[in-house]
């Protein structure tokens, strides 16, 4: 019986003792919960200071009318590219009859299922874009237009140069 | 042979002047240029102002400051954006932030991902900093109140032409009694011709 009181006494007085070394820790107005913040952050510490003096790009693709437009170009050219490598590939395999030619890529390869129905439009309907299918079905209405043409500047420059060699024909010949 | 070498040149700098036809010029700020009809700077300029306007001239903070005899604490929480395009709140919000801090009315706390940073950055000096230099943790601001907005967007469009109405709403809540004290907004109405 006197040992437990004794132990009682002494776990009451432990308890008392750490209170009290709490309080005393305590800075005026301090938070009494502020070890448990503090062991947290302490813990990852390492983590959230990795960053620091660095920039974090945490950017977002804006609507380009331009750059939308080039970017689809560049893809219906690889696409194009891709379809004649196929064609090229298919010719080359086998007799070349019309179950193996016509109907495998024409149908299979570049139509409804590879390259016409995934969006490949700068927005992705992410913007709401109303007509995100270009080039679907391969010859539909939004078909990429990409022809390879001459662009503004290469006309500039061509129409450029032709005036500019024309006078200067002109003065060296009189 | 002198001649055509200098015509060469000419031509040569001719062209490569011709072929460089890009033209970028800063402008101001308050500037108003609408190129798409979409959320532009000017937008995010009108709200900033009015939100401003409205946010110090509101009855909460002198109701605040006769209540507790002390400067309201504000921290920013998050604005959901529920339109049609993409805005950044930010934008308007900071403008606010500096207000509030250049007023000296209000207080302002730091939350999200740059108070975890700070935290973090208190949890390592508590192994690397001299004791003298040592932050405390628990001895934080606590805030009174929270920012928190929304946006939202109507589009009424026809053939070629279309009417887009932003509104944005901020408010303010009392985070002790759950009380909203402040509402403040924007309305912008656009009308478009393509």
């Amino acid at each position: 019986m006197k040992y437990i009181i004794t132990l009682a006494l002494s776990t009451l007085f432990c308890i008392s003792v750490n209170a009290q070394n709490d309080s005393v820790n305590l800075l005026p107005d301090q938070n009494p919960n502020f070890q448990r913040s503090r062991a947290k952050y302490m813990e990852q510490s390492a983590e959230l200071t990795k960053n620091q003096g660095q920039t974090i790009q945490d950017t977002y693709k804006a609507i380009d009318d331009v750059q939308a437009k080039k970017e689809r170009r560049e893809l219906a050219a690889t696409r194009r590219h891709e379809r004649r490598m196929a064609r090229i590939m298919s010719r080359g395999y086998g007799y070349g009859g019309y179950y193996n030619n016509g109907y495998s890529y024409g149908y299979n390869n570049y139509g409804y299922n590879n390259y016409g129905y995934n969006n490949y439009g700068y927005n992705n309907g992410y913007y709401g874009n109303p007509y995100p299918n270009y080039g679907y079905g391969y010859g539909g209405y939004y078909r990429p237009r990409y022809w390879g043409g001459p662009t503004f500047g290469t006309i500039n420059a061509a129409v450029g140069t032709a005036l500019l060699g024309l006078t200067l024909w002109h003065v060296l010949k009189h | 042979m002198k001649k055509i070498i200098i015509a060469c040149f000419t031509i040569t700098a001719l062209l490569s002047a011709v072929s460089c036809n890009r033209k970028v010029t800063r402008i101001s700020e308050k500037d108003q240029v609408d190129l798409s009809g979409r959320w532009n700077n000017t937008d995010s300029r009108l709200t900033a102002e009015e939100i401003i306007k409205e946010c110090q001239s509101g009855s909460w903070l002198a109701t605040h400051v006769e209540k507790t005899g002390k400067k309201p604490v504000v921290i920013v929480g998050f604005v959901k954006n529920k339109s049609h395009e993409h805005i950044e709140a930010e934008t308007f919000v900071k403008d606010l932030e500096k207000s509030f801090i250049n007023g000296g009315q209000v207080k302002l706390v730091q939350g999200g991902d740059k108070r975890n940073e700070i935290r973090g950055e208190r949890g390592d000096q508590q192994d690397n900093a001299s004791q003298s230099t040592m932050k405390q943790f628990g001895l934080e601001m606590g805030a009174d109140y929270m920012l928190q907005g929304d946006i939202n967007s109507i589009v009424d469009s026809y053939k070629s032409k279309k009417v887009i109405y932003y509104q944005i709403n901020l408010q303010l809540t009392n985070i002790q009694s759950n009380e909203v004290v402040w509402i403040g907004d924007k309305k912008i109405t656009k009308y478009v011709k393509n």
